[in-house]
């Protein structure tokens, strides 16, 4: 890969980060240019990537999206002239974790992609401590705690970032000496954010009214930032995002949108960010559609599709274009007011498929002794 | 019953158990009737069944968003066929050995004088249908009446309503009242543990068609009675030298579309012989063309979201090889045609996909085959004349227990053997009774006091006719 596509395409992905984050440009021509020299960048390192590419119809303005579970099925390894800053993983909920590797600029980007969307919304305005209801990036490789950790100790605002979880045996469980620290702040009259896992708020949010705590009043500018599975998070556990915000908002005594979720993939750049009126909101540095598999096209408007990511925020892995089991409904005009398009999360595909007498193969082949 | 359930259920409300002790006596008042009487009463169906009767076209419509008016069309006439008299009777012949294997001891041959044996119903049998062919619940029905055993049904989750469809048939046709009493249909999920413990218990033979996670409900070692797993299996086509033509590529989009790929017999790998140049690759684009063809003639179901998504990783994953190539170019097509040099590592249940892969030499063909032996079951094969005996007997040291000329895969026919047996076979036990006289009977054998051989040969052959005697009684 010839080093001036590489500085071009860099130079490209930190102007297009310059811009707001949420802008409804008629055209986008920064963005198709960083897409193409993103491109350009990803088929030198991978060559699998470029052939893949081609069998796929590759064209100007248009990159085929790679289907996630795929991802996970074929290993791609990085060029060795590649540095790899950090390797991520996914959760692994929905099958096998995936392996990321992340350069410097691919991490810079993640970082950013975070940073410009909090900014538009509002999120880190004034001085807080910051409590994350996961594992630090020193216990945990996955996204969110690498790219978290990151994104919170950029801002000097943050004058104390911890982090709630810690393994035990082979389930996570919460740090009771951070919470004190958390009552404690909040006693003191010191803003709190707290993000994380919905599951592990929820757990320690019982665990303090199981204690007689009714109520956790937080300073004026809290904010809650929820991220991760609803349902089925952990065993045994199951909840309803209305039901949830409604309890936190009670407890903590903060206004409803002080609380919002955010939806990401470990295998994709960006952050959604849900507006006060629960809408997930596509930053101007990505595109998404709600892709149907059986039209081969964006389903319309207010229709069922999967979430299919197009970016051009990852040149050390072929992320660049991403097709999700994540089923959404994608949406624009959004009565809050931010310009771009909208999306709701409508579920996760169901890996099962109909099952009959014809057999599936999988696990009978690796008994037959085939080497898979 | 659960809400998951779904489906007719003949027992109302009413525990499974009271269902079960029901049918055991209907099954008690079965045996008051003779096969042949058996056969008569079933085939009064075969009218109703009629193409453009009522029962025809309501079954059309049935099947319409599952799969499709022509599949549909060729089930019901196939089921016709099925119940008439002369199948009836030809199939117990064929399947049980004689049209009152239930009814008299028969001698053994010529010279086993003293040998009979005579075939007894295994009891109140449990099927557990497969959501994939909507004439399992029928067939199940005729060959537990053919073999005197009352029958619990319990339908897939998919099911579309044809068995119910069949089951008030039963009613229409005014069968004799004792199997009508000897046919019960129950629903219920497989979360419903109480039910699947209480068949397990209380079932004399358990009948499991379907995927792992049916056979694994019912394992032999949990049950009262014996266990007929019929399934997961894997069917394969082979198109053996010099036929890779059009007209074998139409003949095989026939045989993946019939089932919807959901069959265990429907062809999911495909094996070209390649005796020079890219045969397979070749093959590969006629058999596209041809399931765009076969589209016009046997509908695609609908498919949503969640299905269609189904496919989207083996053509993705087709795209990331080296040694693959998909085919398919339309991205709308209802069908999936994916060249291969080796065998998918995985492969999922239906949606018109299939690998076409190579292979130069029979020995490469069975070697390619081997690690899918344990759950081999049907091929569907064009070959000429002369490689036919020698491909049949190679496929069936391997585990084949099922071989089709291409183009020939049709909806079930009754005295079909199935898995390697005959599917009433399964249903019955075969009691032999020895009244030959041990060697310690003769006086030579130094028991100077017991029967003669002649005495014995005498005292089986009248024990033989009071059998006979009591049999038509």
């Amino acid at each position: 890969m010839a080093k001036n596509s590489f500085e071009r395409y860099q130079s490209l992905a930190r102007e297009l980060m310059m811009r707001e984050a949420f802008m409804n440009p008629l055209s986008d021509e920064l963005f198709e240019t960083a897409l193409h020299a993103c491109l350009e960048v990803l088929k030198a390192r991978y060559p699998e990537y470029e052939r893949f590419l081609g069998r796929k119809g590759s064209r100007f303005g248009f990159v085929p999206p790679v289907f996630l579970p795929t991802l996970k099925k074929i290993r791609l390894e990085p060029p060795s002239n590649m540095a790899v800053a950090e390797t991520i993983t996914s959760s692994g909920t929905s099958g096998k974790p995936c392996a990321i590797p992340l350069d410097d600029l691919s991490l810079e980007m993640r970082v950013a992609a975070v940073q410009r969307v909090y900014e538009a919304m509002g999120i880190i305005a004034g001085s807080c401590h910051a409590y994350c209801f996961m594992q630090g990036p020193q216990h945990s490789k996955m996204a969110g705690s690498v790219v978290f950790a990151r994104v919170l100790q950029s801002y000097p605002q943050i004058a104390r970032i911890s982090f709630l979880a810690k393994q035990k045996e082979n389930s996570l469980t919460v740090n009771h000496d951070k919470v004190s620290d958390l009552i404690s702040d909040v006693q003191r009259g010191i803003p709190v954010l707290l993000l994380g896992y919905p599951a592990m708020i929820w757990a320690v949010v019982s665990g303090l009214k199981l204690q007689g705590l009714t109520k956790l009043a937080l300073p004026a500018g809290s904010f809650v930032l929820t991220g991760g599975g609803w349902k089925s998070f952990l065993p045994g556990l199951t909840l309803e995002q209305e039901i949830f915000n409604k309890a936190l908002s009670d407890f903590f005594v903060l206004e409803p949108s002080h609380i919002r979720d955010m939806f990401g993939l470990s295998e994709s750049p960006v952050v959604f960010l849900a507006c006060e009126r629960g809408a997930y909101h596509v930053p101007a540095f990505c595109r998404i559609r709600a892709y149907d598999p059986g039209l081969q096209k964006a389903a319309p408007y207010g229709q069922s599709g999967l979430l299919e990511i197009t970016s051009p925020l990852s040149c050390s892995y072929p992320l660049i274009s991403v097709l999700s089991t994540d089923k959404i409904v994608h949406g624009s005009h959004c009565p809050c007011g931010l310009p771009g398009s909208f999306f709701f999360p409508r579920g996760r595909l169901h890996s099962t498929d109909f099952e009959t007498c014809a057999m599936r193969i999988e696990r009978q082949v690796d008994e037959a002794g085939r080497s898979i | 019953m659960t809400g998951e359930a779904t489906g007719l259920n003949t027992s109302g409300n009413r525990p499974l158990e009271s269902t079960m002790a029901e049918l055991k006596t209907a099954q008690r008042a079965l045996q008051t009737l003779s096969q042949r009487e058996i056969a008569k009463s079933l085939a009064k169906l075969a009218t109703l069944w009629r193409e453009d009767s009522r029962w025809y076209r309501e079954a059309l419509l049935l099947a319409r968003n599952s799969f499709g008016e022509q599949l549909c069309r060729l089930a019901v006439a196939a089921l016709e066929e099925n119940l008439s008299f002369t199948r009836l009777c030809g199939t117990m012949t064929l399947e049980l050995g004689s049209l009152n294997a239930l009814e008299r001891w028969q001698q053994l041959g010529p010279e086993c004088t003293g040998h009979v044996v005579k075939a007894y119903p295994l009891g109140v049998v449990c099927q557990i249908l497969p959501g994939n062919n909507f004439l399992a619940g029928p067939m199940a029905i005729i060959q537990c009446l053919l073999s005197k055993n009352a029958l619990l049904l319990k339908p897939s989750q998919q099911e579309q309503g044809f068995l119910e469809l069949f089951y008030r048939s039963m009613h229409e046709a005014e069968l004799d009242p004792r199997l009508l009493a000897a046919v019960r249909v129950h629903a219920w999920g497989r979360s419903d543990q109480h039910e699947t413990q209480t068949v397990q218990k209380l079932a004399d033979a358990i009948v499991v068609w379907g995927g792992s996670a049916a056979v694994s409900a019912f394992p032999q070692h949990l049950c009262k009675g014996k266990v007929v797993y019929y399934g997961p299996r894997l069917g394969i086509g082979l198109i053996a030298s010099a036929c890779a033509t059009w007209e074998a590529a139409l003949a095989l989009a026939w045989d993946i579309c019939l089932w919807e790929q959901r069959a265990c017999s429907s062809p999911r790998l495909i094996f070209v012989r390649e005796d020079e140049g890219q045969c397979a690759r070749a093959f590969s684009k006629l058999l596209d063309d041809a399931l765009v063809v076969m589209k016009q003639q046997i509908k695609p179901p609908p498919t949503d979201l969640e299905q269609s998504c189904q496919i989207l990783t083996p053509r993705e994953l087709s795209c990331w090889q080296d040694d693959a190539e998909l085919i398919t170019g339309a991205a709308e097509s209802a069908h999936t045609v994916i060249w291969t040099k080796n065998p998918p590592d995985e492969l999922g249940v239906g949606h018109r996909l299939v690998y076409i892969i190579p292979y130069a030499s029979d020995a490469e063909l069975l070697s390619k085959l081997r690690p899918y032996s344990a759950m081999l079951q049907t091929v569907l094969l064009s070959a000429k004349p002369s490689q036919w005996a020698g491909l049949v007997d190679g496929l069936a040291n391997l585990g084949v227990t099922q071989v089709i000329s291409l183009g020939n895969g049709l909806p079930g026919r009754l005295g079909y053997p199935h898995e390697g047996e005959y599917p009433m076979r399964q249903l019955i036990k075969l009691v032999a009774v020895n009244l030959q006289a041990g060697p310690f009977m003769h006086p030579s054998a130094g028991n100077p006091n017991g029967p003669s051989v002649v005495d014995a040969m005498v005292n089986s052959r009248s024990i033989l006719v009071e059998c006979e005697r009591q049999s038509h009684d």
